[in-house]
């Protein structure tokens, strides 16, 4: 459980915020070489070289796919719902996403890593 | 649900803005006629709009140059701050404000919509690219004593 | 009078202060991080109002309203929130809150606030 401060980020970000019945954030995190191989699978499989503006919704779509699925997978009385993607891109990124301790889990892959960072109010 | 009209978000959104970097920091972000240029370190705040109502969730998200966010905050904190932790703290602070504000007035006209804010998320850096692909935005720009805004707020096919 | 804040935003505890700075027979005894530490304080140091911020970790300004209008019936709330829409304050006035104000508020609207909430009966 990491303390809430500005904490370095990867270089490929999708926040996804949390609200309704509850409220946080999550951020998936991984580099731009392992960005490209997930739009690519996304595509059916193609090899993509850049992350263009189709490139970039299909991550937004991944965030609202995981964390939309992660959210429903929880029952909470009022119903957490969650909002729009943002996809954030830079090679030397910072993020502070809540005032209460969050939780990160890194995976890796054979084309870098992905994390998955949240915190629940 | 009755059709929303977006002028009306657009208008809503930035009137708060302003209002509360008035309010808040004592600080006028004066509308620019057209787009500015954000230097290199850059500070960005989104906060998500979320509502039952399906195909109307939004998000807020104000992109400042450094220096811009710490006139902002240190406005808000009466002073400089006590550390770097305050900077990003009171800007996620300062577009919560923002978000409220634009939402009372927004959920009072639009009975049923009940938009709640999520947390703010900042990020910082150089070189920073931010976008939310599945919503149709406006941008409207705006300078500060300490350098210019992008004030982005979009919505999902209203 | 004495005032505790109960509000998650290290701003709103200083603006709070700094509206009451030098005002004499008043003094703020604490700033409370969510609802559960506020109800805590409140047994502590007995204040005579408490400002109240809708949305916190661990126990949010509704669900802390409801707790101190049955077990401390005597403080006196002005709550406090970004968001100012009639649903939310339908639902606090139902708890018996009968002052509201909207974040960000001028020094003398806070200080008429209070002074108005402390009179109530």
């Amino acid at each position: 459980m990491e303390q809430p401060g500005l904490t370095s980020a990867h270089q490929v970000n999708v926040l996804v915020g949390l609200s309704q019945g509850g409220r946080g954030n999550v951020v998936l995190g991984m580099s731009r070489k392992g960005a490209l191989k997930i739009v690519g699978g996304m595509m059916g499989g193609m090899a993509v070289t850049e992350l263009d503006d189709l490139g970039k919704s299909a991550l937004a779509e991944l965030g609202n796919m995981l964390v939309g699925s992660g959210v429903r997978a929880v029952s909470t009385p009022e119903g957490l719902d969650i909002s729009p993607p943002t996809v954030v891109l830079g090679d030397r990124v910072f993020l502070f996403i809540s005032r209460v301790p969050s939780r990160v889990l890194n995976f890796r892959t054979e084309d870098g890593p992905f994390a998955v960072r949240f915190s629940l109010e | 649900m009755e059709n929303i009209d977006r002028d009306f978000l657009y208008a809503t959104s930035a009137e708060a803005l302003i209002s509360v970097a008035r309010g808040a920091a004592e600080r006028d972000l004066v509308p620019l006629e057209s787009p500015g240029e954000l230097g290199g370190e850059k500070v960005a705040v989104v906060v998500g709009l979320v509502t039952r109502e399906p195909g109307k969730k939004g998000r807020f998200l104000l992109e400042m140059d450094q220096g811009l966010a710490e006139d902002l905050t240190e406005g808000m904190n009466g002073g400089p701050l006590d550390d770097a932790t305050e900077l990003y703290l009171f800007s996620g602070e300062l577009l919560n404000m923002v978000g409220g504000k634009a939402l009372t007035v927004i959920n009072n006209r639009y009975r049923g919509l009940e938009y709640r804010l999520t947390p703010p998320a900042i990020f910082a850096g150089k070189g920073l690219e931010i976008l939310t692909p599945l919503v149709r935005s406006q941008v409207t720009w705006y300078r500060g004593a300490r350098g210019v805004a992008r004030f982005d707020v979009g919505f999902e096919g209203v | 009078m004495r005032v505790l804040v109960i509000d998650d935003s290290p701003f709103i505890f200083k603006a709070v202060k700094k509206a009451l700075e030098g005002m004499e027979g008043v003094v703020v005894v604490g700033n409370a991080p969510n609802g559960q530490v506020g109800l805590d304080m409140v047994a502590e140091h007995h204040p005579d109002v408490v400002t109240l911020d809708v949305t916190m970790p661990v126990m949010d300004g509704i669900a802390t309203a409801e707790i101190l209008a049955s077990r401390h019936p005597e403080v006196k709330v002005l709550m406090l929130s970004a968001m100012g829409d009639e649903d939310l304050m339908a639902r606090a006035k139902a708890l018996g809150v009968r002052r509201f104000l909207t974040k960000p508020f001028e020094a003398a609207d806070l200080r008429q606030a209070l002074f108005s909430v402390l009179r109530d009966r």
